[in-house]
């Protein structure tokens, strides 16, 4: 953890940050970002920044927001009421002047080349923008709080990462001298046979709940895997993200892979978004463990600690995936 | 070209222009917009030479200068640059249906920018080049192995540009499929769909000097290319050679396709059926042929665009907006057309 927590405070240099000074950032991709005073007006971009965003308890700064965020249900109970503009994406492209008429004093872009350019028109015009990376666990606590600092929400940064010390610890005892860890097979919404390679931030998530990803040795984003190799590496159950249309699980009727269709299946609810690295996604590696794993989170108490880690972060429980409520 | 038809399209051209630098998301008022024109010479200066801009530019001349008056101008130079290379291909190929992608250069370009996005270096302008260069490459491979299989065949001009075609299909398949999907792979997915939401004065300064060059080079060849549509053998009875002409033109449409297609993605529609449009009321005089169809393409686009960027505050893909505005237009012509008895040409 002290790795996590070294590794933010070199990305997130603070030159200064007394009241009235000027905040200075180093993003990740080492553009110095100067902002006059922590941000109240936001546009985050697309969906990952606007789940660093709400962690951080800024629903009512944001003014705008990417064109499909709303459409999940966590980000639209978060937001309520309040209605931010919606930019539009990166497929169909941002309306720079709807992001410009907004006014924001902070607009959060992803890392990517076409982020790069877009975030250097914005600066043309004025605007700051932090270009955002978390695709692993260390990435995101590095986003958080250099988003935390750009917007004066340090506090909340802290809670955030309390709750997910707290539920990293708790997993860690739960899980020790668990042997031999199970065989799983990482299956992307809509393919059964598109897996998370090595490198990938949901490899990660099967390493902190107790699984052996039979992927681990592949490299690239969602690899694409036939029956044989599936059949090969002989999973012993399967984690799959679920969309809400059961796509994987027709596949698996379909496809001939009789032996697959007999294997356990742990599903990460649609709309839990703990497919994505974000600040709460450490609740998705919980949530397989105790699946995964029944005898060892067998207590009532331990059924309560998302509840509690969801309490701890955003002061509510109903923000929990459906299937999960009581 | 009548006059009444020249003030016509002068007149449609105009009040679109006038249309178009007044929509926008951002609320711009008249004086603001002449203000801005008065300011704009300083900008480019500054922008050419690297230098900051001007500290006093208010946030309205901001978003005009630099925002919307460069998309305005790409828009222009996009719509006409896609419509006259399809006027050309049209022409050389003796084929209304041909389209400016006949010889793979359009998924060219599609491939090398989907090769620059993934490449690990290199920033947007490598992205671009790279874009450029294969669309180019794609058109040289065509007419190489077209000539090398048989001297001037337009039949063969045609296969192999799609065989050229698929392969670079295929090899933008191979890179979707090693593309992150929530990294990369949007950005391939925004150059296959095409769009102008970034356009900036670098752009322009991209595509202008090849689309300039372009219509120049189209515009004194339009009595040859007149002479080409009758055929090979008048043709040649005529003092020309065909097939020179026929590759010089081909190559220096591809030039402006591919320039097109590396600044703003793949728009589709234009450079088919513009041309095609513009033919039903002018019929195929490459005389009026290449300037309408340069002028309609330019408005067309820049039409489709200010819909695409100011009817909602998100995007709205370009291609589906030319789709949409021009199916049904085109329809309409082809209905008058037949309705007054006249037959396409």
């Amino acid at each position: 953890m002290r790795a996590l927590f070294l590794c933010a405070a070199l990305l997130c240099s603070v030159a200064f940050t007394a009241a009235g000074q000027p905040i200075e950032l180093t993003d990740h991709r080492g553009r110095q970002v100067s902002l006059p005073q922590p941000a109240s007006r936001i546009v985050s971009t697309y969906l990952p920044s606007t789940l660093f965003s709400l962690s951080l308890g800024l629903e009512q700064q944001l003014v705008g927001i990417g064109q499909s965020d709303r459409q999940q249900r966590f980000v639209d109970q978060l937001l309520g009421e309040h209605d931010p503009i919606a930019v539009g994406s990166r497929t169909a492209g941002l309306n720079l002047e709807t992001i410009v008429a907004l006014q924001p004093d902070l607009v959060l872009m992803h890392d990517k080349k076409d982020g790069i350019r877009l975030a250097a028109m914005l600066e043309q015009l004025g605007l700051a923008v932090l270009l955002v990376k978390a695709e692993t666990l260390e990435e995101v606590d590095a986003t958080l709080g250099m988003i935390a600092t750009a917007t004066g929400r340090q506090a909340q940064a802290q809670r955030v990462r309390q709750a997910n010390l707290t539920l990293r610890n708790e997993l860690e005892q739960r899980l020790q001298g668990v042997a031999p860890r199970h065989r799983s097979y990482y299956v992307k919404r809509d393919d059964l046979f598109s897996t998370a390679s090595g490198e990938m931030y949901q490899h990660q998530m099967l390493q902190l709940a107790g699984l052996t990803n039979v992927a681990a040795d592949l490299r690239g984003f969602f690899p694409k895997v036939d029956a044989e190799q599936l059949l090969r590496w002989q999973p012993q159950l399967l984690v799959i993200e679920d969309d809400g249309l059961n796509r994987p699980q027709r596949q698996l009727q379909h496809a001939g892979v009789v032996p697959l269709r007999q294997l356990p299946q742990l599903t990460l609810p649609a709309d839990s978004l703990w497919s994505m690295p974000s600040p709460f996604a450490l609740a998705g590696a919980y949530y397989l463990a105790s699946q995964a794993y029944p005898q060892r989170f067998a207590t009532a108490q331990d059924q309560n600690v998302l509840a509690d880690y969801y309490q701890q972060i955003f002061n509510r429980t109903d923000l929990l995936p459906k299937a999960l409520w009581p | 070209m009548t006059t009444k038809v020249r003030l016509c399209t002068l007149w449609t051209l105009g009040s679109l222009l006038l249309l178009a630098l007044f929509m926008g998301r951002y609320e711009i008022g008249v004086q603001a917009i002449f203000q801005s024109f008065a300011r704009l010479p300083e900008v480019l200066y500054c922008l050419a030479s690297r230098s900051p801009l001007p500290e006093d530019l208010t946030p309205e001349q901001q978003v005009f200068l630099l925002l919307r008056l460069p998309r305005i101008v790409l828009a222009l130079l996009i719509g006409a640059g896609l419509a006259l290379s399809g006027a050309v291909y049209q022409g050389v190929f003796r084929n209304p249906l041909v389209s400016p992608d006949i010889l793979g250069v359009t998924s060219g370009c599609v491939f090398g920018a989907a090769l620059g996005l993934l490449w690990p270096q290199g920033g947007w302008l490598w992205v671009q080049a790279c874009a450029l260069l294969f669309g180019l490459a794609a058109a040289f491979a065509s007419m190489t192995i077209a000539a090398r299989l048989g001297q001037g065949s337009l039949l063969l001009l045609i296969m192999t540009g799609i065989i050229v075609g698929s392969m670079f299909s295929a090899g933008l398949m191979i890179l979707k499929t090693l593309a992150d999907p929530y990294g990369e792979l949007p950005a391939i997915v925004f150059w296959l769909m095409g769009s102008l939401s970034a356009a900036s004065w670098s752009n322009v300064a991209q595509v202008l000097p090849l689309a300039l060059f372009g219509y120049a080079l189209f515009h004194l060849y339009r009595y040859r290319l007149n002479v080409l549509c009758l055929g090979d053998r008048p043709s040649q009875s005529l003092g020309l050679d065909p097939v020179k002409l026929r590759y010089g033109l081909i190559a220096m449409a591809s030039c402006v396709v591919a320039a097109c297609v590396a600044s703003v993605g793949q728009i589709a529609w234009i450079g088919l059926v513009i041309p095609h449009m513009v033919r039903t009321f002018t019929g195929s005089d490459h005389l009026s042929l290449i300037p309408l169809s340069t002028l309609f393409g330019g408005a067309f686009l820049l039409l489709s665009d200010s819909f695409a960027r100011s009817a909602f505050a998100v995007e709205v893909p370009v291609g589906i907006v030319t789709s949409l505005i021009g199916a049904p237009l085109f329809a309409y012509l082809l209905f008058r057309r037949q309705s007054q008895g006249g037959h396409h040409a």
